[in-house]
């Protein structure tokens, strides 16, 4: 057994080039669903159930199916009713049809949580609607869910793993290009992983920050 | 028709690959969070390490390190044994944290009236501690598991032909890849469907007997 | 018995007639009248479950009222079941609702906002007032609290008794025509009744309109310019603070007497 990793370290632009992708992938994908889920759970907490309903069967559907096969279902699925995504356009709107399921879950299970009364509160100050929404519901809501939504953008980069299969050049393709041109598979596989597990913890370290940031001025 | 046989053949082979997974990774995950929980001073780090590192490891890689990058360190397994392998150390590192959680938060006074009593250690965590928090672990573990068999088409990067890896070879060589992905995500839906109502299931059973509800 | 007759040529800021409330089938308030006056004090006893929140909820529309009529300021806003989804849109309830304010038992200050925002908020964004002439005004209440340095603080910081406090300067930031409060004490610790009460106490010397539900009767006593007492659902006795407490005239007021008062 010899390990050769000078050869990762010739190919370290390779791998940085698919990090880069699957940093900035995951962060637009993020944003992008984040967005999406906002919006579905409006129907989730909505009062109405003929609202309730088709919003609770996405989010139940969505999160029975399988990424990969998301991506299958788009890369391979929509050009036989006309639609040809390149693999980009595929990588983003897949990383956002899965995410936005659980982000509005994640958003839902934090308003559920939110104690009636401050809600009420907002009420009672003459607050309806949109205003209601967008002054008092929805920033609590943010406030609540901002670690989890953390752990989601960790669940999303290991998503994006998959994305390599359908040659999207992020971090894991990187891996593999360079395994497959210069046979170090351990070397190249378990130097990404070295290079995904520094991201997380990065991002971990983040959500810390901002637990610490929130118990300055709320209590949850 | 012979496509609808060779899915639903694979669709075994995806609930197979899982149900090893997790029987293997649910205790593994117990038994490292109980070892972390007993504070000895290199395993305790070492297993912290390997929690950390494999909960922000793609499933992906993760097996592509165990079954093509391991036999440079002369290691040299079975597509089937390193794909279970790495899904249930992949599922212990998520477990683990389950179990500590419920281990932590588990009333210490419950310990103490078993100690008062004169149960060992040994025996205050297998007959008290443990029968209640493994009722309250049911829900999360079953969460788990349902991540665990959305994971694991991985498995077919190395040759293994689950359900989503059938689904697309079929898909590519019979010009019909809406009719094939449609069907095998339908089984997907069926199968974490039936995990989650088995979950409910078993919650509700666990909480009946206890007089809960 | 009942004391709906009190002369004045006042326009009453809250006036309920016959007012009727249920849950499901369990009837909650039943045929409530009660007139308040600009500058009363006014304060709800009685035992627990007698429907004194569900009074004050229907006032402030956060519940539906299943029968009678509701006039603030000798305007009609509800009669039969018209407060409810059929007649009143939200935006007309959350109208209303601006002309009642609200102190709760749980304070239900908003988390994310600090002491000034959580007074002026709803002024500036509900009422649509300058933003500058708010926030002079919620300095000057905050002055008159007793919490001016607490002004650029989070809720989580402060004590009970200083959340109730700025609840109640959040409630009078909106200048509405009452103020409703429901056990503004209830939640609080003993040591840190005292200064809610005092400030409410302020209040009434300053002409405030108020509904005030609460269990202390020492404070009812010393405040209320009237007490109403609700028992089942109904109003049993409303009326002078000294003759209630002395002599009840039915009997379930004088348990209820026995068993607060020591
Ligand atoms: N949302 C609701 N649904 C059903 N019943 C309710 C609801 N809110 C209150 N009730 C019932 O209405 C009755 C009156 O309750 P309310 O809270 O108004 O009493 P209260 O006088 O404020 O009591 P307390 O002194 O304990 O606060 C009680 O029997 C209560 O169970
Ligand atoms: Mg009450």
């Amino acid at each position: 057994m010899n390990l050769r990793f000078e050869v990762i370290w010739n190919q370290l632009p390779m791998f940085a080039n698919g990090l880069w992708n699957t940093v900035w992938i995951c962060v637009v994908g993020m944003l992008l669903s984040l967005m999406a889920g906002i919006i579905l759970v409006l129907p989730l907490i909505s009062r109405r159930r003929s609202l309730q309903l088709p919003a609770e069967l996405f989010v139940d559907v969505g999160r029975a199916i399988p990424f990969l096969m998301l991506v299958y279902l788009v890369f391979y699925g929509l050009p036989s009713f006309g639609l040809v995504l390149d693999r980009w356009t595929t990588a983003i709107v897949c990383l956002v049809l899965y995410n936005t399921a659980y982000i509005a879950e994640i958003l839902r299970s934090a308003w559920a949580n939110i104690p009636r009364g401050q809600l009420e509160a907002g009420r009672a100050f003459g607050f309806t609607g949109m205003g209601l929404l967008r002054r008092i519901t929805l920033p609590q809501i943010m406030i609540a869910a901002a670690p989890v939504l953390g752990n989601q953008l960790i669940q999303i980069i290991k998503d994006s793993a998959f994305l390599a299969i359908i040659t999207v050049p992020e971090l894991t393709h990187a891996a593999r290009t360079v395994q497959a041109n210069h046979f170090v598979p351990f070397e190249s596989f378990i130097f990404a992983a070295l290079m995904y597990w520094g991201l997380c913890l990065l991002i971990e370290a983040g959500i810390k920050q901002v637990e610490q940031v929130r118990a300055v001025y709320a209590k949850y | 028709m012979i496509e609808l046989r060779l899915l639903l053949e694979s669709a075994l082979i995806t609930c197979f690959v899982s149900l090893a997974g997790f029987s293997l990774g649910i205790p593994l995950g117990l038994l490292v969070a109980v070892t972390r929980l007993k504070r000895l001073p290199v395993i305790t780090s070492v297993l912290a390490v390997y929690v950390s590192f494999i909960r922000s490891l793609p499933l992906l890689l993760f097996i592509m390190l165990f079954y093509f990058g391991l036999p440079t360190l002369g290691i040299d397994l079975n597509p089937y044994v390193a794909g279970i392998l790495a899904l249930a150390l992949n599922n212990a590192a998520f477990a683990s944290e389950i179990w500590r959680g419920a281990i932590a938060n588990f009333a210490l006074d419950q310990i103490e009236a078993a100690k008062a009593y004169g149960m060992t250690e040994q025996q205050t965590f297998w007959r008290i501690t443990l029968p209640q928090i493994w009722r309250a672990s049911i829900p999360p573990i079953t969460s788990e598991i349902t991540l665990l068999v959305k994971a694991s088409p991985a498995i077919g990067i190395i040759g293994i032909d689950d359900l989503t890896r059938r689904a697309s070879t079929l898909a590519a060589s019979n010009y019909e890849p809406v009719r094939m992905l449609t069907i095998a995500t339908l089984f997907y839906v069926i199968i974490i469907l039936a995990i989650t109502q088995i979950g409910r299931m078993v919650d509700r059973r666990s909480q009946r007997q206890y007089e809960l509800v | 018995m009942l004391n709906t007759e009190i002369d004045t040529d006042t326009i009453p800021a809250v006036h309920l007639l016959y007012l009727c409330k249920k849950f499901g089938r369990h009837e909650v308030l039943t045929d409530i009248n009660l007139k308040v006056v600009p500058g009363e004090t006014v304060c709800l006893l009685g035992p627990s479950g007698s429907g004194k929140s569900t009074l004050l909820r229907c006032i402030n529309f956060l519940e539906t009222s299943d029968f009678g009529e509701i006039f603030l300021h000798g305007t009609r806003v509800a009669y039969g079941r018209s407060a409810g989804k059929k007649g009143l849109t939200e935006a007309e309830l959350a109208k209303l609702r601006t002309r009642v304010s609200m102190v709760f038992q749980h304070f239900n200050l908003w988390p994310h906002m600090t002491v000034l925002g959580n007074i002026v908020e709803a002024p500036i964004h509900v009422q649509k007032r300058p933003r500058a002439q708010v926030i002079a005004e919620a300095e000057a209440l905050l002055l008159k609290v007793g919490l001016l340095d607490k002004r650029d603080v989070y809720p989580s910081r402060l004590s009970g008794g200083q959340k109730q406090r700025v609840a109640i300067a959040r409630a009078l930031a909106m200048k509405s025509d009452v103020i409703l409060f429901d056990e503004p004490t209830s939640s609080l610790d003993p040591e840190l009744v005292g200064e809610v009460l005092s400030v409410i106490k302020q209040l009434a010397e300053d002409g405030m309109t108020m509904i005030i539900a609460t269990h202390e009767m020492d404070f009812a006593r010393e405040v209320a310019s009237r007490v109403v007492f609700l028992d089942g659902g109904r109003v049993l006795e409303s009326g002078e603070p000294k003759a209630f407490f002395r002599r009840p005239t039915t009997e379930r007021a004088r348990q209820f007497l026995e068993r607060y008062v020591r």
